[in-house]
């Protein structure tokens, strides 16, 4: 019986196609500004996510000894820091489930030298050898260190872009010596550029060394800064404050800092949208206009119909047939709607796209969500037209002049 | 077997109530063909719609078959409708854009049990009126006549033991009402009990029992001439 009744709702859409179209038009509108609205904010998220592997990796957080400073970036110096035990930070993953790498960093500003050119305040860094892994930062020219590198010391030096620029413009720099603070290293490799952090500070400003090379040239007691990779984003936060929660416990100093920073640049990025939420408002605001355009439509539509109803309830026609047949049309005129509303919210966030400069990204979720807003508008406002029409008197309705 | 015992309808109408129908009492035995005549106002339209289960009385009581009416909801009155009642109107009530033979099954759309070929019995019905090469058409390409006889298929094509038609040829020239009359007839002497309302003194002499109203009571009933059956329309004068 309910196919036979949506067989006919279908009917009687298609009967009059001009005012089943007027009576979608302020669904489709309102469903098409949904649509742009998710694809922005699936854009913003995006760039997100762009800009955090930019600055290392969107799977990892920081965790330090002290505290990040004003314009205080992910590589400033803390030399001088209260430190860490070695083994302590390197069995983390086997007291914090979860975590699949940790990279202890050995942190220090120092002047770098070759030749007779300086650079000063250039950051040092004593890494291990999943530093390519964890900072998602791989070597361009020549080679990462080897574990033997690492684990005898070996005084060897990959350098950031800018470093070879300043040192060695034009000439290869694999094989050439700088000296740090003093101290001789071989340059076995060049990390491809990244540009500017964050703080303002050019990214690519580096020398990376053994730890056991940082060690002999700055003499720390222990590490200071770690760095940490998680097996899923999604339980980013926990799995922090749980690793800040453990290593705190050895740590003497007190207070340990974290940084995630896919959950910084996060919030600075939502905070600022308010065109998104300008445009969700208008979006909802279309959706409940559609949905009243739609309900008045199909109360008229109703009314010419009146005697049509009183026929249908002679013949048999139950108070919940012709309810059900009401409810089929306003939910099928909302999921055609909802349908023509993603098109139409598509070629809009297109040309938004481009005229705007706005970033977008059209995912599932837009149609997804589109479509389910729709059905939800049309058995809301069908309700109504719906039971209006069920309560019809049979008899004054035979007799009716619609 | 339709009775009706003391059954009454009032309409409220600001001070004044209008009563349409005055403690009516009647029983009609199946298989009867009866005319419902009476002026205009004399409450004939509202016993056919509570006949039809279309509407209900204020008070009294109705039986169908011994089921009282009104003990049943809503939609026992609408499956009452579509499974015991066919209802031919004067103005036909044939869906525009619907062929003959989709309007006529139509009221397998209500029903709780349609039959396994809706459009092979629906064809049949549409046979039996006469119009098996019009299935196809509209009802704006058929002549007023043959209207109303799609109109009685759809009456028909649900098996009911009640055709209840009211004025089924007020809007027909006299050889189309000839026929619809004849129709009538025929169901009826193939045992369906068949109440017109009409107020043409010319159909109504066409009937064997003929029912008069005034001012919401039973005026008048005629029986056949020739006495038998007397028993079959008891009305209460």
């Amino acid at each position: 019986m309910r196919g036979r009744l949506l067989g006919t709702a279908i009917r009687q859409l298609r009967s009059n196609k001009l005012a089943t179209l007027l009576m979608a038009s302020g669904i489709i509108v309102g469903i098409a500004m949904l649509t742009v609205v998710i694809a922005l904010g699936q854009g913003t998220k995006a760039r997100i996510l762009e800009r955090v592997d930019r600055m290392g990796t969107a799977d990892t957080f920081t965790i330090r000894t002290t505290p990040w400073g004003e314009g205080g970036g992910g590589g400033s110096g803390d030399h001088g820091g209260i430190l860490l035990g070695f083994q302590d930070i390197v069995n983390l993953h086997e007291h914090v489930p979860g975590v699949s790498a940790v990279l202890p960093t050995l942190n220090a500003r120092g002047t770098v030298t070759a030749g007779v050119m300086v650079l000063e305040g250039v950051s040092v860094q004593g890494v291990s050898q999943n530093f390519q892994q964890v900072r998602n930062w791989a070597v361009q020219a020549g080679v990462f260190f080897s574990d033997f590198d690492i684990i005898e010391g070996a005084r060897a030096a990959v350098i950031g872009q800018a470093v070879a620029n300043h040192f060695f413009a034009g000439e290869d720099p694999l094989g050439k010596s700088i000296l740090v603070e003093g101290f001789q290293l071989e340059v076995v490799g060049v990390l491809a550029p990244r540009g500017a952090t964050g703080s303002g500070r050019n990214a690519d400003e580096i020398v990376l060394v053994p730890q056991d090379a940082f060690t002999k040239v700055f003499q720390p007691t222990g590490i200071s800064t770690v760095t940490v990779q998680v097996e899923n984003v999604n339980d980013i936060e926990r799995l922090a404050q749980e690793a800040k929660a453990y290593l705190e416990t050895l740590f003497s100093g007190g207070e340990l800092y974290v940084r995630i920073p896919m959950s910084t640049v996060g919030t600075r990025q939502e905070t600022s949208n308010t065109f998104t939420r300008y445009l969700t408002i208008v979006a909802a605001v279309a959706l409940l206009i559609g949905g009243i355009i739609m309900m008045n439509l199909t109360s008229l539509s109703i009314s010419a119909r009146t005697r049509e109803i009183g026929l249908r309830k002679a013949l048999g026609a139950r108070n919940k047939d012709i309810s059900l047949q009401i409810l089929f049309e306003t939910t099928i005129i909302s999921i055609f709607a909802g349908l023509l509303g993603v098109v139409f919210g598509y070629l809009l966030k297109n040309i938004l796209a481009a005229r705007l400069e706005l970033q977008t990204v059209m995912t599932w979720h837009a149609p997804v969500t589109g479509l389910f807003f729709a059905i939800v508008i049309g058995l809301f406002f069908g309700v109504r037209p719906a039971n209006r029409a069920a309560r019809l008197d049979p008899v004054t309705a035979l007799r009716s002049a619609g | 077997m339709i009775k009706l015992d003391k059954v009454s309808k009032v309409y409220a109408n600001g001070h004044a109530d209008i009563i349409a129908l005055n403690e009516v009492s009647l029983q009609v035995a199946p298989g009867i063909l009866i005319a419902i005549q009476g002026a205009s106002g004399s409450g004939k339209s509202t016993l056919l719609n509570i006949l039809g289960c279309l509407d209900r009385p204020t008070s009294g009581m109705y039986t169908v078959d011994d089921a009282d009416i009104g003990k049943l909801s809503e939609e026992g009155m609408a499956i009452l409708r579509n499974q015991k009642f066919g209802f031919v109107f004067q103005s036909f009530h044939l869906l525009p854009r619907y062929t003959a033979l989709e309007n006529v099954m139509l009221p397998f759309l209500y029903s709780l049990s349609p039959p396994a070929n809706p459009e092979q019995t629906a064809t049949e019905m549409l046979e039996r009126v006469g119009l098996g090469n019009r299935a196809r058409h509209l009802p704006g390409e058929l002549s007023g006549g043959q209207q109303q006889r799609v109109a009685i298929a759809r009456a028909l094509v649900n098996k009911p033991t009640i055709i209840l038609a009211d004025e089924p040829t007020g809007a027909l020239d006299s050889k189309s009402s000839q026929e619809i009359m004849d129709l009538l007839s025929e169901l009826n002497a193939d045992g369906m009990t068949v109440i017109i309302i009409t107020h043409e003194p010319g159909i109504a002499a066409q009937c064997p029992y003929m029912l008069t109203l005034a001012d919401g009571r039973i005026h008048e009933l005629r029986v056949p001439d020739t006495g038998r059956g007397l028993e079959k329309v008891v009305a209460y004068l």
